[in-house]
């Protein structure tokens, strides 16, 4: 083929051009660790990268409103535990205070300390974490119960989606959990063992304990549904993890430069284009023109 | 006439004939680097001989004319080859500006505002009552609005940017046209008179590569010397010594952007569309194609998300226990739904307003609607059912992308094309500088040689004159 001036240079600085873009492309890969910066770079690869950024946040919403569900549910069953341990202070007054050598007077006197004991396990029930209250249900801007015993709250028990696709119930009804709903009415209990004991009345206190029995049975086995959630809970927390380090190595496969292959373009670029800029040096010596 | 003053006629001949040549590669070399030139060759013959004795005897050399080297195959090819480089650089020209519009990871970008949103929700329904999760969803959805807006407003200035260019681009192509035109008449009248007007020639297909690079054309040859071009797509651009008409118009129906109307002779117009190719073909495609379709999608994604939304938040109660309110303003019409997604009046600056309960009873733990709200980041509505509003968007940028990677691989394809085509057109018509300085010499030497035989004749004269 007849080689011709034009064509000669034009293919030279085609060469040199080609050179400088391909080491330009390959050293931005190196440069940022990112190989698919925008979608045309390869544009199947980039809608990957997008779902699974998508996973992610969804992981991390996730992630948020588990925390959130193990605040309010480890506060419930705390107050739980200690409600259970007032049933039980409760039930050993009573044993106590059913003996014959007790007096009017010591029943009186336990019957204070029943008293005590309502107040405290009316403040539990009332239970208020960050302005709402735990056992109130939905309606949780207002007390649970009030002075009488009554329940303000409703039966609501709000969810959240602790992981993809996996609601919890992260709030125990007050109304089930220390009210008639859940079978026993707990402060109407305490009520009735303090009454009992006003009246001296030893068939009412005998005839307490079996109610104290019940109510201790209900909030156990409320504390163990809060701890059975709790573990729930921690059990998606752990399998989001997992997902979310499986999902965050996909992503740095999909999208990350290889650098340990990049390095090798790299320097493969870099030679390439040595080559070509040596070359124009080259051709363009052997000229007649200077020899006539 | 066979005596010896026919050596002197000879000599003079092949004097005559070495000055041409030497001319013709000294043209050639003055012209090594102009773009489009082919190179020349003076046509030589032997002049008719005279009949004699003992036979035929040869009268000297004559110049028959002055030729070109070049091949009509690949100049056609070579022009098809621009237009096709052409259309693929002005798509990837146009979708690269999209594509940084897009601002595909970065903050403002549309799918991590959609993220914010979805997660502020799923946060008012860990706190529904909470003022700071209500700010929160308000402050998300508002930047989903300009996200929206932003991205379409960007989508739409690339495409209102192009009007400029594509002005600039009729003009460049009428000015060539109208040149071509003319030169058809200076080549009619110059070859009339029978030599060939090469460097006219040379012009003229530079034009029309120049045209080919920006519009789709076939060139024809007709008998007169003419080079007529035609639109690919259908159309006459020049026939004979007249070029036609392009014209710039105003597109109402087309977002008010710029539309190319080629006048026919007819009297009627042809609106130019992307199968005019060539750059300004590529930037319609690109303008008309692929951008109107992200906005459409972008408007389309808009409308629906409001839709979706504000069904949902109208059954829901706010903190006051007033429902039936919209999240968004619900846009009118799908057409700029994008453009305009705001805040509705009934909630923005107005937290309390934002529905999280679905039973107004259960005041203000009831976080059913947010959590329904926020489960939207998972159902398929979008691109008519089929997508959620993320995978929506993740698509319209995918969209953008393959067109743009598919746009630069042809850009390449063809550019390789294009330099091999060049590379042959430059072998049969590029000049090397060897070679004309060998033409050269060789003219030279026979310049000389010419000027021995005429001193030779006139010696073998001065022998003649001096006999006695």
């Amino acid at each position: 083929m007849r080689v011709s001036e034009q064509q000669l240079f034009g293919q030279l600085a085609r060469a040199v051009a080609a050179g400088w873009a391909r080491l330009a492309r390959v050293q931005r890969q190196v440069a940022t660790g990112v190989r698919v910066a925008s979608p045309a770079d390869d544009p199947v690869a980039a809608a990957r990268v997008g779902a699974l950024d998508e996973t992610l946040r969804r992981l991390d919403q996730a992630d948020a409103a588990a925390r959130s569900a193990t605040a309010s549910l480890e506060a419930s069953e705390a107050a739980l535990g200690e409600a259970n341990s007032l049933v039980i202070r409760a039930r050993e007054l009573a044993v106590q205070a059913a003996s014959e050598q007790y007096s009017a007077a010591d029943r009186a006197a336990v019957a204070d300390e029943v008293q005590a004991l309502r107040q405290q396990m009316l403040a539990l029930a009332n239970t208020e974490v960050g302005g709402s209250y735990l056992f109130a249900g939905a309606r949780n801007d207002q007390v649970a119960f009030d002075a009488a015993g009554n329940y303000q709250g409703d039966a609501n028990e709000p969810e959240l989606e602790v992981a993809p696709g996996l609601r919890v119930a992260v709030v125990l009804s007050g109304d089930r959990v220390f009210g008639a709903a859940g079978g026993t009415d707990v402060l109407a209990t305490l009520d009735n063992l303090q009454q009992a004991l006003n009246a001296d009345d030893t068939a009412a206190i005998q005839s307490s304990l079996d109610q104290l029995d019940a109510a201790g049975r209900q909030l156990v086995s409320a504390r163990a549904e809060a701890g059975a959630r709790l573990e729930l809970v921690a059990a998606a927390g752990g399998w989001c993890g997992r997902l979310r380090n499986g999902v965050l190595t996909d992503r740095g496969r999909v999208r990350d430069t290889d650098l340990a292959g990049a390095s090798m373009q790299l320097a493969l670029a870099q030679k390439a284009l040595e080559a070509a800029v040596a070359s124009v040096a080259k051709v363009v010596e052997p000229d007649l023109l200077g020899r006539l | 006439m066979n005596g010896t003053y026919s050596i002197l006629q000879i000599g003079w001949s092949g004097m005559v004939a070495g000055r041409l040549a030497g001319n013709v590669a000294s043209h050639n070399v003055a012209n090594a680097a102009t773009p489009g030139y082919s190179r020349q060759r003076a046509e030589l013959a032997a002049r008719w001989p005279w009949p004699g004795v003992p036979g035929m005897i040869g009268t000297g050399v004559e110049v028959l004319g002055v030729g070109q080297l070049r091949d009509a195959l690949v100049e056609g090819r070579l022009r098809g080859a621009l237009a096709e480089q052409g259309f693929s650089s002005g798509m990837s020209q146009v979708l690269a500006t999209a594509q940084t519009a897009m601002g595909v990871g970065q903050d403002d970008a549309l799918q991590q505002a959609l993220g914010e949103f979805f997660s502020s929700l799923a946060d008012l329904a860990a706190d529904p009552a909470g003022a700071a999760a209500r700010q929160q969803v308000l402050a998300s959805a508002a930047r989903v609005g300009t996200a929206f807006s932003s991205l379409r407003g960007h989508l739409q200035e690339t495409r209102a940017g192009l009007d400029t260019q594509i002005d600039g681009l009729v003009n460049e192509v009428q000015q060539r046209l109208d040149e071509i035109a003319a030169l058809n008449k200076e080549i009619h009248l110059a070859e009339s008179a029978g030599a060939r007007a090469n460097d006219l020639r040379d012009r003229r297909q530079l034009f029309a590569n120049e045209v080919a690079e920006r519009l789709s054309v076939r060139a024809f040859s007709d008998d007169e010397g003419n080079l007529n071009l035609m639109l690919a797509a259908g159309g006459v651009l020049v026939e004979g010594q007249q070029a036609a008409e392009l014209n710039t118009v105003v597109d109402g129906s087309n977002d008010g952007l710029l539309a190319v109307d080629l006048q026919l002779a007819s009297g009627a117009s042809r609106r130019l569309d992307a199968s005019a190719g060539g750059l300004l073909g590529g930037l319609l495609a690109a303008r008309d194609g692929q951008l109107r379709d992200a906005v459409d999608g972008l408007d389309q994604l808009a409308f629906d998300l409001a839709g979706q939304v504000n069904t949902l938040h109208q059954a829901g109660f706010g903190l006051d226990g007033v429902s039936g309110r919209n999240l968004f303003a619900p846009p009118g019409t799908v057409e700029g739904a994008a453009a305009a997604l705001t805040l509705d009046a009934a909630v923005a600056g107005n937290p309390d307003a934002l529905a999280a309960a679905q039973d107004a009873t259960a005041l203000p733990g009831d976080n059913r609607v947010a959590l329904a709200l926020a489960d939207l980041a998972t159902t398929s509505f979008a691109g008519a059912g089929t997508r959620t509003p993320v995978q929506q968007v993740v698509a319209l940028e995918e969209a953008l992308g393959s067109a743009l990677a598919g746009a630069e691989r042809d850009v390449e394809l063809h550019a390789a094309r294009i330099s091999q085509l060049t590379a042959l057109r430059e072998s049969v018509s590029g000049v090397s500088l060897e070679e004309e300085m060998i033409e050269l010499t060789k003219a030279q030497r026979a310049f000389e040689a010419a000027s021995k035989v005429i001193q030779a004749g006139d010696e073998m004269l001065e022998t003649i004159l001096s006999l006695r």
